[in-house]
C-alpha cells in the first residue's frame, strides 16, 4: 500500500495468472498462520508456543502491529510472572530469566531491523525490551546503532535512537551513582554527563569530517553544543592544557571559553563550505551558527558551588560590538569565495542575507536609511538569485520586497 | 492554475478505476499483508476519489460497516482491520472517512474521545500512538485533529491539555525552524506538516519562524521539480504533498516552482494501469496517488477539487469539522 523505489514491470496475462497461483498457495499459508495467532490470543494463551506463532509472523510481516502487541502480552501475563529477573548460571541458553528471554529478543529485532530497518514497530518493540530488562547493555546498543549509521549515515531511526540510547545509558549511570553528599552527586552526574557528550559531539565530528553534506550530524551537533559549553566538568577540563581529550577533538580544549570555542566552530564550518560551497547542510547550520550565538552559549548554567558559571541567564556571550564584527568577517569570508565562485547561489545567498542582517537586525537600520551603493547592490544580487536559481524565484521576489520595506 | 510544459495529463479515469479494483484484489499476497493499513488505504483511496468528485464510486453503505466495523468498544479506538488493536493512526483515518461520508454520528464519538484523550502524557505533553507506542508529532496531530472534528477541543478539558501538547511540538522545534518526531529528532517534511497542522488548528502559528522554515521546504525542490523529504534527499512525489501543504499553511506555496512539480507527479503516473507512483518509472500505491493527487489540488490543477492543507479532507466536506482554527 506503501512502496518505495519499487521498479515497475510489465507483465502478460501468463506471467500474471502464473504470479496469482504462486500467490495462491502463500495466501493460504499466510491467512492460516493469522488464524492460528489470532486464535491462540482469543484463547488467552501466553506461553512459549504462542510465542513462537509471533516470531514466524512478525517474521514474514514485522508491520503487522497488533501481532507485536500480543508478544509483549505473552511476556507480561505469561512469562514475566513465572520467571527470576536474572539467570542463576551465565552459561544459560534457555528462556529462564525475564533477562534471557529479553536478550533473545533483542537477538530477533536485531535480524527484523536488518530486513526492515525504517519499520517503526520494530524499534518500538526494541525500545519496550530495554525499558523492562533488568540489566539492559547500552554499550551494546550503542555499537548497534553504529553499525546502522556505519551502513546509512542519513538514517532517521538510527540518529533517533542514538539519542535515545546515550539518554538512557545516562540515566543508568546516574541510578547507579553511590554519592556521599547531594553536592558529590551533582559533581559525579556533571562528570558521567561530560563524558558523553565529549563522546557524542566527538561522533558527529567524525561524520561530518567523513562526509560535511552529513545533515543529520550537524543537526546533532547544535544540539549537543549548548549542553557540553553549560558542562561544568567539560568546562574544568578544557582549562587544562595538553589534556589527553585534546587529540580526540581539539574544540574541547576551548570549552571553557565559549568564545574562542564559537569561532573555532566558525572556522570548521568554512572549511566545509569552502570546500564545497553547494552544500546547503553546511549554509543552513552556518546561518544558524552566526545568527544565534545567544540560543548556542548560554545554557542554564550549573549551580555547583566553587564553579564558575559560564553566563548568567539572559546575558549574551559577546558585547554587540563584537557581534558585529563577527558577521563583517563573515561577509568578507563569503565574499573571498564568491570572487572565486561568481556563479554560486549560496554564496549570493550568504552574502544577502548577512548583509541585511547585519544592517537591519545588528545595527536597526531602516530600509530608507539604507544608501544608494547598498541598495544598488542587494537588487543586483536578488535579480541574479532569480536567475541562477528560478525555481525558488518567489521567494527571492518576497525577499525582496520585505528587505526594502521597514 | 500553474502552467505544465508537457503534454502530460492527469488520468482520472484510469485512478478512480484504480482504486476502485484495489478492495478486489485478495487474490494477491500484497492485500493480506498489508490488513495493517487497511483504514489508512481506505481513507487515501476515498479521498483521491473525492477530489476526483467521484466519491460515489465505493459504496457508501459497504465503506461505513467496515468502518464501524474496525471501532473497539472497550478503548473506542479503531483498529486498521477489525481483528486489529486500535490505534490513533486508524482512529484518524476512520474518522476522516466518516467526514467526507457525513457519517460521523454512526459511531461511538464519546469512545473516540475518551480513547484520544487517554493517549496524552500529563507531563510532557506527548501524545502515544496506542497503549504500547511511542510518541511522536504526528500523534499530537492526530488527537487536534480528531478533538477539532468533533469540536472538543477545549483548552482547559481535566483529562487533556492542548496547551502541553502544544508545547511538546515546540519541543521538536530545530535549528532550521523545522520539526523531528520527538524532542531532539532532525527536521523532516512530513514531521514538520504534523507540526504545522497541530499548531494551525490549535491557532498557535504565531509561534513558528515563518522565514526560516520556509527557506528549508523550498530547497526541498531537485531541480527535476520533484521534492525530497530532507537535504540531500531522493524526490518523491508523497512531499509534494508533505511540503507543499506545509508552504501553505504558512502562505507561501509560490516559494517553490509549481508548474515544474506538476510535471514531476504526472509523470509518476500509470499511465495504463492507474495510480502514482513515488517517482516515474516505480510501481504505483495508493498513498502516493492520494498525495500526488492532493499535492496537484494544492497546485490548483484543473478538474480536481480543492484540498484542505491542514485537515487533508476535501474543503467541501471542511463545513462539516465542527471546531475549525480561528483562522480557517
Ligand atoms: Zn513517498
Amino acid at each position: 500500500m506503501i512502496r518505495h523505489g519499487v521498479k515497475r514491470v510489465r507483465t502478460t496475462a501468463e506471467q500474471l495468472a502464473l504470479k496469482k497461483k504462486r500467490e495462491a498457495i502463500k495466501i493460504t499459508e499466510y491467512r492460516g498462520l493469522v488464524d492460528r495467532v489470532n486464535a491462540s490470543r482469543a484463547q488467552g494463551c501466553y506461553n512459549l508456543a504462542a510465542l513462537d506463532l509471533t516470531t514466524q509472523l512478525l517474521t514474514w510481516n514485522p508491520e503487522y502491529y497488533t501481532i507485536w502487541n500480543y508478544r509483549r502480552e505473552i511476556f507480561t501475563e505469561g512469562l514475566f510472572p513465572t520467571l527470576p529477573d536474572l539467570s542463576s548460571s551465565d552459561l544459560a541458553t534457555k528462556l529462564d530469566s525475564v533477562q534471557a528471554v529479553l536478550d533473545a529478543d533483542l537477538h530477533f529485532i536485531e535480524a527484523r531491523l536488518k530486513q526492515s530497518p525504517k519499520c517503526y514497530w520494530i524499534w518500538n518493540h526494541r525500545k519496550w525490551c530495554l525499558g523492562r530488562s533488568p540489566q539492559p547493555n547500552w554499550a551494546r546498543e550503542m555499537k548497534l546503532v553504529g553499525m546502522i549509521l556505519e551502513y546509512d549515515e542519513r538514517n532517521y531511526h538510527g540518529w533517533e535512537y542514538r539519542r535515545y540510547v546515550v539518554r538512557q545509558h545516562e540515566a543508568a549511570l546516574i541510578k547507579a551513582l553511590d554519592s556521599q553528599s547531594e553536592l558529590d552527586a551533582m559533581v559525579k552526574i556533571d562528570q558521567i554527563k561530560s563524558n558523553l557528550l565529549r563522546t557524542e559531539f566527538a561522533y558527529t565530528t567524525k561524520k561530518i569530517n567523513k562526509n560535511f553534506s552529513n545533515f543529520s550530524a550537524w543537526h546533532n551537533r547544535a544540539k549537543l553544543m549548548p549542553q557540553l559549553l553549560s558542562n561544568q566538568t567539560s568546562i574544568a577540563l578544557s582549562r587544562k592544557k595538553q589534556d589527553e581529550q585534546v587529540t580526540v577533538d581539539p574544540r574541547f580544549s576551548l570549552v571553557h571559553d565559549p568564545l574562542a570555542f564559537l569561532r573555532a566552530e566558525i572556522e570548521f564550518i568554512r572549511q566545509a563550505i569552502f570546500t564545497d560551497p553547494d552544500d546547503q547542510s553546511a549554509w543552513l547550520y552556518h546561518r544558524w551558527l552566526i545568527t544565534s550565538p545567544r540560543a548556542i552559549c548560554s545554557g542554564p548554567a550549573a549551580n555547583l558551588p566553587g564553579a564558575l558559571p559560564l553566563l548568567p541567564l539572559g546575558s549574551t556571550l559577546m558585547t554587540h560590538d563584537e557581534e558585529i564584527d563577527m558577521v563583517k568577517c563573515e561577509i568578507e569570508s563569503i565574499g573571498e569565495l564568491y570572487d572565486y565562485e561568481p556563479d554560486s547561489k549560496w554564496c549570493i545567498y550568504g552574502l544577502i542575507f548577512f548583509n541585511v542582517y547585519l544592517v537591519k537586525t545588528l545595527e536597526g537600520q531602516r530600509a530608507v536609511d539604507f544608501t544608494a551603493e547598498f541598495q544598488e547592490d542587494i537588487r543586483s544580487k536578488l535579480h541574479k538569485l532569480i536567475e541562477l536559481d528560478p525555481l525558488r524565484a518567489g521567494q527571492y521576489r518576497d525577499w525582496e520586497s520585505s528587505i526594502f520595506s521597514n | 492554475m500553474a502552467e505544465t510544459t508537457t503534454q502530460l495529463k492527469y488520468f482520472k479515469e484510469k485512478h478512480i478505476a484504480y482504486i476502485k479494483d484495489l478492495g478486489e484484489k485478495t487474490d494477491e499476497l500484497e492485500y493480506w499483508l498489508s490488513e495493517h493499513l487497511r483504514m489508512n488505504g481506505l481513507y487515501w483511496g476515498l479521498t483521491a476519489l473525492a477530489l476526483m468528485g467521484s466519491v460515489d464510486t465505493l459504496d457508501r453503505a459497504d465503506v461505513i460497516a467496515y468502518v464501524k466495523s474496525c471501532q473497539h468498544t472497550s478503548s473506542g479506538g479503531f483498529g486498521a482491520s477489525p481483528s486489529h488493536d486500535a490505534h490513533l493512526l486508524s482512529t484518524l483515518s476512520a474518522l476522516q472517512i466518516l467526514v467526507i461520508l457525513d457519517a460521523v454520528d454512526t459511531v461511538d464519538e464519546a469512545g473516540i474521545l475518551r480513547y484520544v484523550r487517554g493517549l496524552q502524557d500529563s507531563t510532557s505533553g506527548a501524545i502515544y500512538g496506542d497503549s504500547y507506542g511511542e510518541s511522536d508529532t504526528r500523534f499530537v496531530y492526530i488527537a487536534f485533529q480528531i478533538l477539532s472534528i468533533l469540536g472538543e477541543l477545549n483548552s482547559n478539558h481535566p483529562q487533556f491539555s492542548v496547551e502541553k501538547s502544544v508545547d511538546f511540538i515546540m519541543a521538536c522545534a530545530n535549528l532550521d525552524g523545522g520539526f523531528g518526531m520527538v524532542p531532539g529528532a532532525e527536521s523532516h517534511a512530513a514531521q514538520i506538516f504534523t507540526a504545522l497542522g497541530a499548531l494551525t488548528i490549535s491557532n498557535q502559528m504565531h509561534r513558528v519562524d515563518k522565514d526560516l522554515l520556509s527557506w528549508w521546504l523550498c530547497e526541498r525542490q531537485l531541480p527535476c521539480g520533484g521534492l525530497n523529504g530532507r537535504p540531500e534527499k531522493l524526490p518523491d512525489v508523497c512531499y509534494s504533498w508533505w511540503v507543499v501543504s506545509s508552504l501553505a499553511m504558512l502562505g507561501r506555496v509560490h516559494w517553490i516552482d509549481g508548474a515544474k512539480l506538476t510535471e514531476f507527479i504526472l509523470e509518476a503516473q500509470d499511465e495504463e494501469a492507474g495510480g502514482i507512483a513515488d517517482r516515474k518509472g516505480d510501481q504505483t500505491d495508493v498513498f502516493h496517488t492520494l498525495f500526488g493527487t492532493a499535492g496537484l489540488s494544492l497546485l490548483g490543477y484543473e478538474g480536481l477539487e480543492e484540498i484542505n492543507p491542514v485537515y487533508c479532507l476535501p474543503n467541501s466536506v471542511m463545513h462539516r469539522v465542527r471546531q475549525p482554527p480561528a483562522t480557517n
